[in-house]
């Protein structure tokens, strides 16, 4: 049977992140009609006319990581996570999916290049200096595998408790608690049954994840930009009208 | 044991070659070691020659001067044009996120926000331009507009 694919986007905590996440559903629908997205929100940010670019609409809590929530409860075998502040610019998105292969999961990298647009990167751990390698703006995952659900599911698990000071590792900079990055990088660097966990880098993955601020980077992708990410110039909490 | 030496990466200043820019490393008897950045004129204003201008051209040669002259003037050359590229796409990034807040200002307007025209609101997301936006910010208004009026005399007959 043809697992379902489909794109998950979460707002939440401020009303902008509902606002570009219209604006990303419809981009997505000018260059793949039929794709399914479902829209995970707060109920009072939903707008009725709204729901017909959604193949579900799922209202979920205010965390401001609450991305991680709507990523572990995604309705689709094979899943595209995109942070909301990002536009579609290619009919390539219809082909993501391709991209998976034989991984579990995947994501876009974080390379020395690319550092100037991440607030917080190399950071000291009591082994050392380590630094974020990969990138969860965008993400692929397959839900039908079990190890998959149970990771996504950790990743919120580990980003609540670690946000909300109920868990903490010895020696790690309190700077680092804010990013779901840190959650991430603790279980693929430090949880041993992740290490079965088959992650992969997007070939060519500034396609999927091109920050508008990598317009002056010395990397470019060798294909067309798909996805443009532009958290680096959003005013989030500013009134948009 | 001191010494004093002239570093092989002088260049000429001027094209005339009346300016040399060098470094002179000294070591004092201790064995301390200081490096000294100087600019040399070949004559002083009495227009008697400089001795450690004549130094340089004597140790490091006329033609390992001219040759790091021209290799320095090609490698400021390129890191301008880098500079003036990077400028640029910094530039062309700002306006891109200026647009991009422009169109969900304009996708704010309840006539855009309402239009059912998917066809119409798609070219508007992709405008390249302010103007373009605004177009077909218009468009839209036209045809909800006519929509309403459609409707209204519609519902009167």
């Amino acid at each position: 049977m043809e697992p379902s694919k489909g794109y998950v986007l979460v707002a939440s905590n401020k009303i902008n992140f509902y606002r570009y996440a219209i604006n990303l559903a419809e981009s997505i629908l000018d260059y793949y009609e039929d794709a399914k997205i479902t829209l995970f929100c707060e109920e009072w940010m939903f707008e009725e006319q709204h729901r017909q670019l959604f193949d579900n609409v799922i209202f979920c809590g205010g965390h401001y990581r609450e991305k991680l929530n709507g990523m572990a409860q995604s309705p689709y075998d094979l899943t595209m996570y995109l942070d909301v502040d990002m536009e579609c610019e290619h009919e390539d998105i219809r082909h993501v999916f391709d991209e998976l292969g034989d991984h579990d999961v995947m994501f876009s990298s974080l390379t020395d290049d690319r550092s100037y647009v991440y607030a917080e990167r190399e950071f000291d751990t009591p082994e050392g200096k380590e630094k974020f390698t990969v990138c969860g703006a965008v993400c692929l995952y397959d839900m039908r595998k079990p190890i998959v659900r149970e990771f996504m599911k950790d990743w919120w698990e580990l980003t609540r408790k670690q946000m909300n000071y109920e868990w903490w590792p010895e020696g790690y900079s309190e700077s680092l608690r804010a990013w779901d990055q840190f959650s991430l990088w603790w279980l693929l660097e430090k949880e041993p049954k992740y290490s079965e966990l088959k992650q992969g880098i997007f070939e060519d993955d500034l396609r999927w994840n091109y920050y508008n601020a990598l317009n002056w980077a010395v990397t470019k992708p060798k294909g067309e930009v798909v996805m443009r990410h532009y958290s680096c110039g959003l005013d989030k909490d500013g009134c948009i009208v | 044991m001191s010494y004093r030496k002239w570093m092989d990466n002088a260049f000429w200043e001027t094209p005339q070659k009346e300016m040399l820019n060098c470094i002179l490393e000294l070591e004092d008897d201790v064995g301390r070691v200081t490096r000294q950045v100087m600019k040399l004129k070949r004559t002083d204003e009495d227009g008697n020659e400089n001795p450690d201008f004549a130094e340089v051209v004597e140790s490091l040669g006329e033609e390992l001067i001219d040759q790091n002259t021209a290799e320095r003037t090609e490698r400021k050359k390129k890191e301008a044009e880098e500079e003036k590229q990077k400028e640029l796409e910094h530039a062309k990034a700002r306006k891109l996120e200026q647009l991009f807040n422009y169109k969900l200002e304009a996708f704010e307007v309840d006539e855009i926000k309402n239009c059912k025209n998917r066809q119409l609101k798609s070219k508007l997301r992709r405008a390249k331009s302010k103007v373009e936006v605004d177009m077909y910010a218009i468009m839209i208004m036209m045809e909800e507009k006519k929509r309403e009026e459609e409707e209204k005399s519609g519902g009167t007959e």
